[in-house]
């Protein structure tokens, strides 16, 4: 199956501070891939530099193979991201906003229409369609966003937590939607720290932890490297975590006889 | 006081004398050469205040005890004073409203009335320190022409700083009882511009005011000055029982004042902050949705609703509009006789025009609530640019038509200079602010600090006022020496481009 995104020996630092550590990472066409990890691991970074928000120190960024550092604009049009805060114009109403995210993508006018009232009926923003964001709750505001994103059909949908804020009904139609972009040939690749949903919706799963891939593979896979024939996810992300915080120490153990 | 009670109090006035340095300091994150850049500009601008005060001062020594000298100097008091009001509504609001800060505070085991009174103390404080810019060259003259004596003049401006702050809080809390809280800062903005105004009409209303309006004021002062001003105004000519009375009555009456307003004040903060969490009910805007413009046709569209749908931001951006009513009123006056100052008024417009492109660039540059996803979009960063400028320069065009289109009607000559120094100013006002704002993120959290650098606003007006100078000179015959002050511009900008943080 052909590579929806490709990141070779991606690096980044924050001054001293390496936030992504050489790399890589491989997600199929038409893969739903859950991208973990815990805090400060280097999820967010590596996401923003695949979108275009952040520029590597260096390695490799394929986007349906293309050159996402040599042709941003060309991967651009490809892809849709939205953060954790959704990020949206206060004084503009959803409609609005639809439109003007549309024009970006260069989608016509009458497809752009006819697809903004779908999905702000599926998202239940109809009867707010004509009202400024400035009044919406972060769930509302999140749902803009991420009709946004849906709205010039992306074939590669980046979500970071996407589904923080909303309310269980809300995040199940979320969930129905990803599904549906899934089943539509879209690939999508998400972070989330509530694990039910990488384990019940992702094809694959990658554990990030200080910038670097741990483990990677199908719940079986995972199940099967860390010996839990019927653990959850959570078991196996907490063994991952441990598992870190073991080398960590023996990192300083080692350090710590090297200076005696 | 306990001594528990002591350390957490000394926490917060520290925490306050560190906020109000870092307001006016860290926003600039400069480097070296932009440093010195700044400073220069600050030396230019102290010098040339002193030069000014020099001149306008009087030559003869002043008496506390002469008549003539109380007379002359009241206005001037009263000028400080309403400067001191508007300074002070200034810094209350950013203090009450802007810092979102009283969750915490209010949460910390200290009295509420104490962190009122500590807040009280940095706005009167801060108010004091900003009136100086104006009033320490006019002191310093005095104090250099005619003795120490006149050194008392900062007795009285810390005087008259207390009360300001004390007026400035009853203000904010009558317009709280009076509008909605999220438009406190549109109406104390106004509250303040129009405090300053009356400032400007009081020091030149034998030129804005009709000579029968005029006539009634000098009336009003024939009887000797009320005791409310002419104790400050001994004092202010360095007699040291004035002073003394002056000084006790500030303190006096700022402590009852201070007792009185802090059960309010405290009420206030709390929905303060309460109304940063309730954020309005979103206005309706139906119909305006429209698909398929252009990239760079929707970037120019978005900027130009954000703008025109964010009060604050209009209120910010048109402030300045508001000191065009003197110049216009001094025009219309002149009018009347036949005899129009083109030259002061064409300046004017340009250094309003420059301002203005500059608090649009400012509003457009510095903040764009969903900068991730435009960055995320496949539109080059030049074109994201290009529409953002494109929507600044047609607003502040379209503000400077209307007083241009009247001089062009009477003075074709001065419309033509007018427009020149037009394009330099908009070109100003958008490429400093492009180069040296920094970016805050959302527009949200712009709208409640409500300002941009103060650095940047400084050296923004310095290069404006070199163009408005320049245009001022042309139009009033001296065309031979209207290229210095554009010489100055041109390296003030050079110096600003050379050590610009971003485009």
């Amino acid at each position: 199956m052909p590579s929806a995104l490709s990141v070779r020996g991606l690096v980044k630092r924050f001054g001293a501070q390496s936030a992504v550590d050489h790399l890589d990472l491989s997600i199929r066409e038409g893969e739903f891939y859950a991208l973990l990890g815990p805090n400060g691991a280097g999820k967010t970074t590596t996401l923003r530099i695949v979108a275009g928000l952040l520029s590597p120190d260096s390695g490799a960024v394929e986007v349906f193979g293309i050159d996402r550092l040599r042709d941003p604009l060309a991967a651009k049009q490809v892809m849709a991201w939205v953060p954790d805060e959704p990020t949206v114009y206060d004084k503009l109403t959803p409609a609005e906003y639809l439109a003007f995210v549309a024009a970006l993508w260069g989608i016509d006018g009458a497809a752009a229409r006819r697809r903004a009232d779908e999905l702000m009926q599926r998202l239940e923003l109809t009867p707010v369609a004509d009202q400024r964001c400035e009044g919406f709750s972060r769930g509302m505001k999140q749902k803009v966003a991420l009709a946004g994103a849906l709205i010039h059909q992306p074939r590669l949908l980046i979500l970071d937590e996407p589904l923080t804020g909303l309310d269980a009904a809300m995040a199940r139609v979320v969930k129905d939607i990803l599904g549906e972009c899934t089943a539509e040939g879209a690939t999508i690749i998400l972070t989330t720290h509530i694990l039910e949903v990488a384990e019940r919706m992702a094809d694959r799963i990658g554990i990030i932890r200080r910038g670097r891939l741990v483990a990677e593979g199908t719940m079986g896979e995972l199940r099967q490297r860390f010996e839990r024939a019927d653990g959850t996810l959570e078991e196996v992300f907490l063994d991952v975590v441990a598992e870190g915080q073991e080398t960590r120490g023996q990192d300083s153990d080692g350090q710590g006889m090297a200076a005696a | 006081m306990s001594a528990s009670l002591g350390l957490p109090i000394r926490t917060v006035l520290a925490h306050e004398v560190r906020l109000a340095l870092r307001r006016f300091t860290s926003r600039s994150g400069g480097g070296g050469l932009r440093n010195i850049a700044f400073a220069l500009v600050v030396a230019a601008m102290i010098a040339g205040a002193h030069g000014l005060a020099a001149v306008m001062m009087p030559m003869a020594p002043l008496s506390h005890a002469s008549e003539a000298d109380l007379a002359a100097l009241a206005p001037m008091l009263i000028f400080a004073g309403m400067i001191l009001v508007a300074a002070a509504i200034d810094s209350a609001v950013h203090a009450l409203h802007q810092r979102a800060d009283y969750d915490l505070l209010f949460s910390a085991p200290l009295p509420p009335r104490m962190i009122f009174l500590i807040r009280a103390l940095n706005v009167a404080l801060v108010t004091f320190t900003r009136v100086l810019l104006y009033s320490a060259p006019l002191i310093n003259v005095m104090v250099w022409r005619h003795g120490n004596h006149f050194l008392a003049g900062y007795g009285v401006l810390l005087a008259m700083a207390m009360i300001a702050t004390c007026i400035a809080i009853a203000i904010i809390l009558l317009l709280m009882a009076l509008g909605s809280t999220n438009r406190i800062r549109i109406l104390a903005q106004a509250f303040s511009a129009m405090a300053a105004l009356s400032a400007v009409f009081m020091l030149q209303r034998r030129v804005l005011l009709p000579v029968e309006v005029n006539e009634l004021i000098d009336a009003a002062f024939s009887g000797g000055l009320p005791i409310w001003l002419e104790m400050p105004t001994r004092a202010a000519l360095g007699d040291p029982g004035a002073l003394a009375v002056t000084l006790v009555a500030g303190v006096a009456l700022s402590a009852l004042a201070l007792s009185l307003l802090a059960e309010p004040f405290v009420k206030a903060a709390v929905k303060m902050a309460g109304s940063a969490v309730a954020a309005p009910r979103g206005r309706v805007a139906k119909g305006n949705a429209r698909f398929g413009r252009s990239p760079l046709g929707a970037l120019f569209w978005k900027e130009r609703q954000l703008v025109l749908r964010d009060p604050s931001a209009i209120s910010q951006v048109l402030m300045p509009c508001l000191f065009l009513l003197p110049v216009g009123l001094s025009a219309f006056q002149n009018a009347r006789s036949g005899n129009v100052d083109f030259a002061t008024l064409v300046a004017v417009v340009i250094i309003t025009t420059g301002q203005i492109a500059g608090g649009l660039t400012f509003v457009a540059m510095a903040a764009d609530d969903a900068g991730d996803m435009v960055t995320a979009a496949p539109v080059d960063e030049k074109t994201q640019i290009r529409a953002k400028l494109a929507a600044v320069a047609s607003l502040a065009s379209s503000i400077a038509m209307v007083p241009l289109l009247l001089i062009a009607w009477a003075n074709r000559p001065a419309a033509a200079i007018a427009v020149i120094g037009i394009v330099l100013a908009v070109a100003t006002g958008i490429l400093v602010n492009l180069w040296h704002q920094p970016i805050d993120g959302s527009r949200h959290r712009m709208r409640r600090r409500g300002s941009g650098s103060a650095q940047v606003a400084l050296m923004e007006i310095a290069v404006l006022l070199m163009i408005g100078l320049a245009g001022w000179l042309v139009i009033s015959g001296y065309v031979e020496v209207a290229p210095v002050p554009l010489i100055v511009a041109a390296l003030l900008m050079g110096l600003l481009g050379a050590t610009r943080k971003r485009v």
